[in-house]
């Protein structure tokens, strides 16, 4: 049950990482077509920016949520390294279940959020619902949530970035 | 109370090890809980702090700094640093500072920069007699030039934390001379050392190797003329120099220089996209943090005490210097830069301090942090590059945080070295 668990967790982490690049993949060639069509086509597109804005919100979302499964979110740890094995499952815990509030008020009040405001057009693409910009919020939470049930589950809490997935920095 | 609760939650939350961004939003919305404010506007903050066009100036540079990195860039500047400067005694520290003015103002990131550079200069430097503790320090300490020239990222953090008030081109153009000043100061203490301990010199390099050599690194260095050239010239936002730079890095990356497989392309993307994921949230949540401070009218009260310690401008700034300095040892540079502007920015008009000179000092202040033990990023990957201890490299830093101390004091009390250039060149 825990190995099938773990196993979908790997596909829809895999998932979100590649939704994520698409985004980015996306924003990057987007950004620069606009540039293009004002300079040599002579007529500016409209589209790119509001595009790439809602792109932004669901990369935003889907990676942090890649961030959190990859260990990868900056954390201050002086005190979980600082603590006797015990303190630390302690700390490990309640950092969690920090993380489990956290994302369930994404999910429960973003969905309020998407609910209200769906019935609203976005202005520049009238077809689509301004519901859709906020609905990465709770999808994003609900899955980091998965993962934090993972991470509860097989105990490896605190553990190091993945040296697989370690990340650059923006600093 | 309110900000007690605050205060206290976000550090309770960030003690126990929930990562940063999620404890700003978790106290956040104890906070508004508190003050019964509906849960719904913190969802509608923490999206606001996504949905903003500028914060893709992130992605757009770290992507552009990451297909530099991985492309031979690095290599192509430092063999073009090394004809200006690799003559001098000790040329090899002069040429690891100046390969990282260029590569610093591809990438924006001093952990880039350190990882970059420090892995071709610093064997490269051991090789030809250099202590190993040196060359780490020198790489750890002139890759934070980074943190102010442009495309800095961290300006850009800054730039939305001030709620997208103040100009990203003007903070880019801002960091130019702090930025430069603070590598010329690193290579005086360079060229002292290497005269005391008798470093060696490098050759001449001949003239025709050397106009091939910058031919070579000519396609790595446009890349600094499209995003600045842009900028200053209105045809970009930055935030197109940033998508605009990003396409043409990859066709350098990829047709030119093609140091970089296809079959790689995928795991650099996972790698942008992760770096930037960290950042993504922690805006969307310092958004909602900096609503909840805004309600409670925390800022007001920090004006207040500030206020009320002294009204001298530079007492203000002496206890901000000490402030950030303490602040930027525990914890990273782009969260406290998230949380400590919305709190001091409306403070700094009461004393007549500009917001763009303000961001300088900040920036500086909180990157020295990243070469202070225990936490700093950029210190941690110099060790590794350099197999040293963080103890033995701490011990001989004293002079490069001197030297840097002397940089930041003049960028605080001298605010031309900030404002002249957005003054001159601004859009």
């Amino acid at each position: 049950m825990k190995a099938r668990y773990i196993r979908a967790m790997d596909r829809l982490h895999r998932l979100c990482l590649v939704v994520s690049i698409l985004c980015l993949v996306i924003m990057t060639l987007i950004v620069p077509w606009g540039v293009f069509t004002r300079y040599v086509l002579n007529r500016g597109s409209e589209w790119p920016e509001p595009m790439a804005i809602l792109l932004m919100i669901v990369f935003s979302f889907f990676s942090a949520a890649v961030c959190y499964r990859d260990n990868l979110h900056i954390a201050v740890m002086a005190l979980p390294n600082a603590a006797s094995p015990e303190m630390r499952k302690v700390l490990g815990w309640l950092a969690e279940l920090g993380m489990v509030a956290t994302n369930m008020f994404m999910l429960i009040w973003g969905l309020q959020l998407v609910d209200t405001t769906w019935h609203q057009g976005i202005a520049e693409f009238p077809v689509l619902s301004v519901g859709l910009t906020y609905l990465p919020i709770p999808v994003g939470g609900a899955i980091t949530a998965l993962f934090v049930i993972e991470r509860l589950w097989t105990g490896a809490l605190f553990a190091p970035p993945d040296s697989g997935s370690v990340a650059l920095t923006t600093e | 109370m309110d900000s007690l609760i605050l205060l206290v939650t976000f550090t309770v939350f960030c003690a126990i090890g929930i990562p940063v961004a999620y404890a700003l939003g978790l106290s956040a919305i104890v906070t508004l809980m508190w003050i019964d404010i509906p849960l719904e506007a913190a969802m509608l903050k923490t999206s606001d702090g996504v949905d903003n066009f500028s914060l893709l100036t992130i992605p757009f540079f770290v992507l552009t700094g990451a297909l530099m990195a991985e492309g031979g860039t690095a290599q192509r500047l430092i063999n073009f640093a090394q004809v200006f400067v690799g003559f001098i005694r000790g040329g090899l520290s002069l040429v690891n500072i100046v390969a990282s003015t260029f590569f610093g103002c591809i990438s924006g990131s001093s952990v880039a920069d350190t990882a970059s550079i420090g892995s071709v200069m610093i064997p490269q430097m051991i090789k030809q007699g250099y202590p190993r503790v040196f060359a780490t320090n020198v790489t750890i300490c002139g890759s934070l030039q980074a943190i102010l020239l442009p495309p800095s990222h961290n300006s850009v953090i800054y730039s939305l934390a001030a709620g997208g008030s103040i100009s990203i081109a003007h903070l880019f153009l801002a960091g130019i001379v702090p930025g430069v000043l603070l590598g010329i100061a690193i290579m005086v203490l360079c060229l002292i050392v290497a005269q005391r301990k008798n470093f060696p010199k490098g050759r001449v390099i001949p003239l025709r190797e050397a106009a091939w050599i910058a031919l070579d690194a000519f396609w790595g260095l446009l890349t600094i003329v499209i995003i600045l050239g842009g900028i200053l010239t209105g045809v970009f936002t930055a935030i197109e120099a940033g998508a605009v730079a990003c396409v043409y890095a990859f066709f350098v990356t990829m047709f030119i220089y093609r140091e970089v497989r296809w079959r790689d392309l995928p795991q650099l993307l996972a790698r942008v996209t992760r770096t930037t994921g960290m950042v993504m949230i922690m805006i969307g949540f310092s958004v909602t943090f900096a609503y909840a401070m805004a309600l409670i009218q925390l800022p007001a009260k920090a004006t207040q005490l500030f206020l009320t310690l002294s009204d001298n401008k530079y007492v203000f700034l002496m206890l901000i210097n000490i402030l950030l300095l303490i602040l930027g040892t525990f914890m990273d540079l782009a969260p406290m830069l998230l949380i400590c502007t919305p709190i001091l920015l409306p403070v700094i008009p009461k004393f007549g301090i500009d917001p763009i000179h303000f961001g300088m000092i900040m920036l500086l202040n909180l990157g020295i942090g990243l070469v202070t033990p225990p936490v700093g990023p950029t210190m941690v990957v110099g060790c590794a590059i350099g197999r040293v201890s963080m103890e033995q490299i701490t011990k001989e830093l004293w002079p490069f945080y001197i030297v840097m101390f002397l940089v930041l004091m003049l960028v605080t009390y001298v605010p031309e070295l900030s404002l002249w250039l957005p003054r001159v060149l601004g859009p």
